[in-house]
């Protein structure tokens, strides 16, 4: 087979792919089955999307028209193509976006109480409540920055809302202009009730907007609205000589302030002189200036869902994390790891309290020596953070491997990687040109004398807040030749030893993962033939990586049936010659996040997870580990699951061949729910509490073999 | 309690580190070993760095490599924190051994990782070898049955041992590391034939010749040993399973040939071995090759064990300590080469012995000053191949300059020193030779030369009179007697001249027959 005569018919191109995606997500806050709050987070969710995706993407594609490097990709698309189907891919995207939340959601919202109003519209007394909030909390903190040729043009904010003005003085004649920034540290929406059955909301900006005349006194205010510039966030430094990747790092996120500007947002219908002073301001090419509907910053009203979230008809009741099968809550959790390895635990259907609870109570454990972690995103004020702490003081050798270069979340890394370092730990910032983003834990614990080592693998982050938003799927073991292999994997990552050069059990990338994922898609096609079909079943996040599409098409091609979950970006075109190969995408209440492999291996499978997708940046430019899977109830656990999303029919998309996502919408759940039925098979399954019981056979397995 | 040879104590489960600083890696191996004595490998860390350019081309260690072996020791000491190792060694061996500015580097090391470094003589590395290499041998082979010689090629050196009816007789090192070919001959211009003629310019096969005539017919084993050797098997046996390999030239070569093509940065990725390894494949395979063929050999073993392996094993060895014959058998060795008495030299071992045995306990006296006894007696009198006017002063003067596997250089000076004692003058601070040792080998030399003196006294005519002797104590006197079948006045004149020495050491008078 010649690669080269199909490529276009096999592959999509990776933007274009990225913002099907991020319809997908939109279809979540139009889609009436879904709850009014939950579609309003979907609104918000898909605006952050957007952000970043300027932020990134758009600035990357950007940057490489600038350096004239216009070749078209594998999909025959040049850049600038690119750039223009995008753009009306996006102007399509956020009129829908508009559509929901002015026309269904908000509405819908307000015949349940909840309003957003202008503050004019309220009543005199909630005006003057809200007047005083405006002079005693809002104006001490504005700060309005004239542009003028002694005030040159100021540095605004990635993101925020801003305020344009313009305004002529009583002293001079000429139009005077002015920028007033919507301070985040106030809350976006303000509550304005006027009685107790309502609830009701003014936007900040409105506010401010309404009070501009005790902002600019002695001025005839003569335009104003509001607008965002997004930057150019593309984080890359440059590795090379940098010695010291901490302060780099610090540096490079001051220097963000200033960084170019990608995308100009300015409400739709707004005419006149400011607008036209506004663009020229900006050197920002046509095609990043966007014309969006009002309210913008759509992100932020993920904070107005969660302050109404505690409204039952208005949100999906939560699911209650169920325990985990064999581990009791009456021993240490290790001793439920020594009593169950290899153990799964299935995030956010099971509690992560047992994650915590081994790292807390190995901070207090006298005969643990030494804890080892990777942390790459964490939450705020996180508690496996205060129980590593707690373990360095407690003269613990504790290893934290943190990644600074989680991108966005740079900032929030140093300060708790600081506060770990002032508390003993011995913090390691990454490896120079490497990404640090597999997830493990390894505790090193002597037991009468002898060593015993325990760990924690997992797809997610060990991050408590997203394990209530994400499915990701962790293992506990103490299997040695698996402990060993993350031993050495930590050695690697503290720079303590070179490369091994043979694993026992994991891949690792960027050694051998790449390597590894392509001879398991080989042996399925080696060992495929017509009365025994080989089968691939692989969900994660994104399929980019040519090399692996090449070698699935190739697979599928000698008849190994391949059955692709991938929520977000899909390089691979399904339905070329062969209808061996099916995709689908499922987003639905929780963020699908965990990667599982399954190779049918001619009858006796495989299964692996992975911290990678089949993205070349997590092939080659990360350390990412695939591990495998391979007690039985922990198998038949991850056959269950796999399943059950592929008989989904309700959260489930499928790619066609035209490149396009088809799904059916329901106005209710659908028992086809996979994330619902997902956790009603673990919860029954948990019923039992024995780990050597079969998960309940709640469906039948759907592929070939 | 485990007590080794060391005199170390373990309790079992016991958790061990072990850091090799070698010419051109440094290594830590943290292993346990459980109560039924099963060893498991817990971490196995190696970081290259290539100190062996610096020591071997300029003779020091530079000031940035001395910078980041106390980087890369730090880690590894942190990583001993991290599994509770108590029981932990770091050695070093060619690089560090042969460098100008060593104590200053260790010194420093200390200072800055609290890792003391002890350097591994090359005596020391050929002792340990030699014995584990021997254990694993006696498992397959008859090795007391044979004669053999074994080329430990490291990058470094290369330690040359010949053993007969399974015996150490002689070892010895020479600066033909496999990497340091490429420092010395330069990155392009290692091939097979220089290989060869620097080789032929050690004469190596001359020197072996006194060994190689000691073969009394015995077919000769070549033995081959070092991680470039490994490489090479491994390429042809799964060498996990076995402890040995037995391999015939021819098929060695066929190997050599394999790989010959191939850049040793593509070795590295094809067969994973570290480059360092990968780097010494070819030119061990031709080392080795050289003396098969110089030797006529049909086959060549490879025992696969490591220096590594070799220290851990010596760690744990318990008492007797198996190599005690072997120093025995290459002293007599050496005595050999310098046409030694070998009867009387054995006569006043066996003299010197039973007076030790019989005051050793009262005294406190080492087992290690045992065989530094049987050394020092067997060699008294190997200064009379020089003349045999003060004798003694030739005897300390080739002593001293000696090596012996197991013997360690300071040792080896006690000895020397403790041989110049043996007639004439005691110890004196006039005798730069004395005044110039550590306190405690001063009291060793006393021990030792007292002893002796009596001992060599007791076979002054050597006939061996006193080979039945029986030695006691008695209060104050240390009386030894000889069966009553000669005459023993000139025995008893020269111990009242020579038995001084052991009066002030020991506060005994030495008495024999009729004495009392």
């Amino acid at each position: 087979m010649k690669a080269n005569e199909f490529e276009h018919e096999i592959f999509l191109n990776r933007e274009l792919s990225w913002l099907q995606f991020n319809d997908r997500v939109l279809d979540e806050a139009g889609c009436k089955a879904n709850s009014l709050l939950d579609r309003l987070k979907f609104i918000a969710i898909c605006s952050s999307n957007l952000d970043e995706f300027f932020m990134v993407r758009m600035a990357g594609l950007r940057q490489l028209v600038k350096i004239k490097r216009d070749t078209p990709d594998f999909t025959g698309l040049t850049l600038r193509q690119q750039l223009i189907q995008a753009r009306a891919h996006i102007e399509r995207m956020l009129k829908r976006q508009y559509r929901y939340l002015n026309q269904e959601i908000l509405p819908a919202l307000e015949k349940h109480g909840i309003c957003l109003r202008r503050p004019n519209e309220l009543s005199g007394t909630a005006q003057q409540a809200l007047k005083k909030f405006f002079d005693t909390q809002v104006f001490p903190i504005l700060t309005p920055i004239a542009v003028d040729p002694s005030h040159p043009f100021p540095i605004l904010r990635n993101g925020a809302i801003e305020i344009a003005v313009s305004m002529k003085s009583a002293a001079k004649p000429e139009t005077v202009y002015a920028f007033v920034e919507v301070p985040e540290v106030l809350p976006r929406f303000i509550p304005a009730d006027e009685d107790s059955s309502t609830h009701t909301y003014v936007l900040l900006e409105q506010l401010i907007m309404d009070n501009l005349p005790s902002l600019f006194t002695n001025c005839c205010i003569d335009q104003f609205f509001p607008f965002r510039i997004i930057r150019d966030m593309d984080f890359s430094i440059d590795e090379t000589g940098v010695s010291d990747l901490l302060h780099s790092i610090e540096k490079n996120l001051l220097e963000r302030r200033t960084r170019e500007p990608i995308q100009l947002q300015i409400p739709v219908g707004v005419r006149g002189k400011l607008a036209t002073w506004l663009h020229n301001q900006f050197d920002l090419a046509a095609e990043f200036r966007y014309r969006v509907g009002q309210p913008l910053h759509l992100q932020q009203f993920m904070a107005l869902a969660e302050r109404e979230a505690s409204n039952p008809k208005l949100t999906e009741p939560t699911w209650p994390p169920l325990k985990v099968p064999g581990v009791s809550n009456d021993l240490p959790v290790i001793d439920s790891i020594k009593d169950n390895s290899p153990f799964c635990i299935m995030l956010p259907f099971h509690s992560f309290d047992p994650v915590v609870r081994l790292i807390n109570e190995a901070a207090e454990d006298p005969n643990v020596l030494a804890i080892k972690q990777t942390l790459y995103r964490v939450s705020g004020n996180s508690p496996v953070v205060r129980a590593l702490q707690r373990a360095a003081e407690n003269g613990k050798q504790v290893t934290v491997i943190v990644e600074l270069k989680a991108r966005f979340d740079e900032g929030n890394n140093i300060i708790w990687a600081q506060r770990l370092e002032e508390s003993g730990a011995h913090v390691i910032y990454g490896i120079s040109g490497l990404k640090i983003h597999c997830k493990a834990l390894l505790i090193i614990r002597k037991e009468s004398g002898i060593i015993q080592r325990y760990v924690h693998l997992s797809t997610g982050n060990y991050n408590d807040k997203t394990a209530t938003l994400y499915t990701d799927i962790g293992i506990m073991s103490c299997d040695a030749k698996l402990c060993e292999d993350i031993s050495a994997l930590f050695n690697i990552m503290t720079g303590y030893s070179s490369p091994m050069s043979n694993w026992h059990k994991i891949a690792v990338a960027p050694f051998n993962l790449r390597e590894k994922s392509l001879a398991l898609i080989d042996r399925e096609t080696r060992l495929s033939t017509p009365e025994n079909p080989g089968h691939i079943t692989a969900k994660m996040n994104s399929l980019v990586d040519e090399e692996i599409i090449r070698h699935l098409y190739e697979a599928a091609h000698a008849g190994v049936k391949i059955d692709l979950i991938v929520r977000g970006i899909c390089c691979l075109k399904p339905g070329y010659l062969t209808n061996n190969i099916r995709v689908i995408s499922i987003i639905d209440r929780f963020l699908e996040h965990s990667r599982i492999f399954r190779f049918k291996n001619g009858g006796n499978p495989e299964y692996y997870l992975s911290s990678a997708d089949w993205m070349p940046r997590n092939l080659d430019a990360r350390i990412e580990i695939l591990f495998p899977v391979s007690n039985e109830h922990s198998c038949r656990l991850l056959d269950e699951i796999l399943a059950i999303q592929l008989e989904d029919h309700e959260k489930a998309r499928a790619l066609r061949f035209n490149g396009r996502y088809v799904r059916k919408f329901f106005t209710n759940h659908t028992p086809a729910r996979s994330q619902w039925r997902t956790y009603q098979m673990l919860q029954k399954y948990g019923e039992t509490d024995t780990l050597g019981a079969a998960p309940p056979k709640l469906t039948v397995y759907t592929g070939v073999d | 309690m485990h007590t080794t040879t060391h005199g170390v104590r373990f309790s079992l489960p016991v958790q061990i580190g072990i850091i090799d600083i070698g010419a051109y890696s440094i290594r830590l191996e943290i292993f346990q070993v459980d109560n039924k004595n099963r060893c498991k490998i817990l971490e196995q860390l190696s970081q290259p760095l290539n100190l062996g350019y610096d020591v071997f081309r300029k003779g020091v260690i530079s000031p940035p490599k001395v910078n980041l072996l106390c980087s890369i020791l730090k880690e590894f000491s942190h990583k001993l924190k991290e599994y509770g190792i108590k029981h932990h060694r770091t050695i070093a061996t060619s690089a560090i051994r042969e460098s100008f500015n060593r104590d200053i580097l260790i010194s420093r090391v200390m200072f800055e990782t609290g890792l003391k470094i002890e350097v591994l003589e090359a005596q020391e590395e050929a002792r340990m070898l030699f014995v584990l290499m021997r254990e694993v041998m006696q498992q397959q082979y008859d090795f007391t049955e044979s004669n053999a010689f074994i080329f430990a090629v490291g990058t470094g050196s290369l330690i040359i041992m010949f053993s007969e009816n399974g015996k150490l007789r002689c070892a010895e090192t020479e600066a033909l590391g496999t990497v340091r070919f490429f420092d010395e001959l330069g990155r392009t211009d290692v091939n097979p034939a220089k290989i060869i003629d620097l080789m032929e310019s050690f004469e190596l096969t001359t020197r072996f010749a006194d060994a190689l005539s000691q073969r009394n017919g015995k077919a000769l084993k070549i033995i081959g040993l070092g991680a470039g050797l490994r490489a090479l098997i491994s390429i042809r046996n799964n060498y996990q399973k076995n402890k040995i390999v037995e391999l015939a030239p021819e098929h060695l070569l066929a190997i050599m040939e394999q790989i010959q093509d191939e850049p040793p940065e593509r070795l590295a990725v094809k067969y994973h071995i570290p480059d360092h390894v990968a780097i010494s494949m070819a030119p061990s395979g031709h080392i080795l090759n050289y003396f098969v063929k110089k030797f006529n050999c049909h086959n060549v073993i490879f025992p696969l064990i490591s220096t590594r392996d070799a220290l851990i094993a010596d760690m744990f060895r318990e008492e007797p300590d198996p190599f005690d014959d072997d120093i025995i058998a290459s002293t007599i060795a050496i005595g050999e080469k310098f046409r030694f008495e070998r009867c009387h030299a054995e006569s006043v071992v066996r003299n010197s012995i039973k007076i030790f045995n019989c005051i050793q306990k009262t005294f406190g006296l080492s087992n290690r000053l045992r065989i530094l006894l049987r050394v020092a007696a067997l060699l008294h009198d190997v200064g009379r191949f020089v003349d045999t006017r003060k004798h003694h002063k030739h005897s300390h003067y080739l002593v001293s300059n000696m090596h012996l596997p197991g013997i360690s250089e300071r040792e080896m000076q006690v000895i020397a020193v403790a041989v110049r004692y043996h007639r004439k003058a005691i110890p004196s601070t006039s005798h730069p030779e004395y005044t110039s040792l550590y306190p405690n080998d001063k009291v060793q030399v006393c021990q030792l030369a007292a002893i002796l003196r009596v001992a060599d006294a007791l076979d002054r005519a050597h006939m061996d009179k006193f080979a039945k002797m029986n030695v006691s104590r008695r209060e104050d006197t240390l009386l030894v007697r000889a069966p009553l079948l000669s005459d023993l006045a000139l025995e008893k004149l020269y111990l009242k001249k020579k038995s001084n020495l052991f009066r002030e050491v020991y506060g005994l008078n030495v008495k024999t027959n009729g004495e009392l």
